[in-house]
């Protein structure tokens, strides 16, 4: 059986950025609904905002799980991290769409600073998960 | 004087040499059976799809329960036929010249995935499965056309795929 090996990756400094933008960005969206107010489900709140809110919580919630797996994979198998950040990439763009798309009459995200901030900053986070993409895919195998 | 032009042995001996890699890009990769069964369910799950979008929307069809067609229903009905139209042309396209199938093949999965995941926290407490039978055929069938999707990125072969088999032999 193959022995699990943990080394650091040789990746540009721009790969680096990409991944810290992205931690930084998703532990901001997920601080901005852990702090969110309960009176959101109060019954003067608007359905809109409270499905927006169960549908974030849901969607950090594995988000959150993919933060701690994606650093394991990244320092023991490139191939999968690879794999691992195309996937979180698709799912990324695909939210960014159904938001935007699709779901834009149904759900409000709440007026809170945090979760503005975060709304601004999402196509920088897609932005840093198409680089690392790349350059994981476009890496010559020699050189990782 | 230096001799610029080839002659016929020269040409042929450098077609001849690169015989193999015409061979290879003139012939196609024969799929599996199973892998183009899924195909055909892939296709026909979402042109029935748009096809139901568009004679609802049209009101070519009745609806079984005029009130699931209110405004914000049909705006995400509208939403989901628009990306699935062009997921289903990048699919096709894709798979016609074989380049980056399986990258098209999981990203449609990972849309379907999450719009399936959407769907139910938004429209859960408001969709009752009897009034509306053109979605639930839609929704009942839903883990079906996720299934066609995963079997479709695994058993798909490229071409490099099917020239290391080869090289192999």
């Amino acid at each position: 059986m193959r022995r699990l090996e943990f080394k650091t990756p040789k990746m540009t400094r721009v790969f680096w950025v990409s991944f810290f933008i992205s931690y930084l960005l998703v532990l901001i969206a997920i601080y901005g609904i852990v702090t969110t107010p309960q009176d959101i489900f109060d019954v003067t709140s608007k359905i809109e905002v409270q499905t927006a809110f169960k549908l974030a919580t849901v969607r950090l919630a594995v988000a959150g799980l993919g933060l701690l797996v994606y650093p394991a994979l990244l320092w023991c198998s490139l191939k999968w991290s690879k794999y691992f950040v195309v996937s979180v990439t698709a799912w990324a763009i695909a939210m960014y769409l159904d938001d935007y798309l699709v779901l834009y009459r149904v759900i409000e995200y709440p007026d809170r600073g945090v979760i503005v901030f975060f709304q601004a900053t999402r196509p920088l986070l897609i932005l840093s998960l198409i680089w690392m993409s790349f350059e994981l895919s476009m890496k010559p195998k020699d050189r990782r | 004087m230096n001799r610029h032009k080839l002659n016929d042995e020269e040409m042929s001996a450098l077609l001849e040499a690169f015989s193999d890699a015409r061979v290879d890009r003139s012939t196609g990769v024969s799929q599996s059976t199973i892998f183009k069964l899924c195909v055909v369910l892939v296709n026909i799950y979402i042109l029935f799809f748009i096809t139901t979008y568009i004679l609802l929307r049209e009101n070519l069809i009745v609806a079984i329960n005029p009130d699931m067609l209110d405004e914000k229903f049909l705006t995400v009905f509208h939403g989901r036929a628009y990306v699935m139209f062009w997921l289903w042309a990048a699919f096709n396209i894709s798979l016609y010249f074989n380049l980056g199938f399986r990258l098209v093949a999981l990203s449609s999965l990972i849309y379907v995935l999450n719009s399936t995941v959407d769907s139910f926290f938004v429209f859960h407490e408001s969709f009752n499965f009897t009034l509306a039978p053109y979605f639930s055929a839609f929704i009942a069938t839903r883990p079906l056309f996720i299934l066609a999707l995963i079997v479709i990125m695994f058993l798909h072969k490229t071409a490099t795929a099917k020239r290391h088999a080869a090289d192999f032999r």
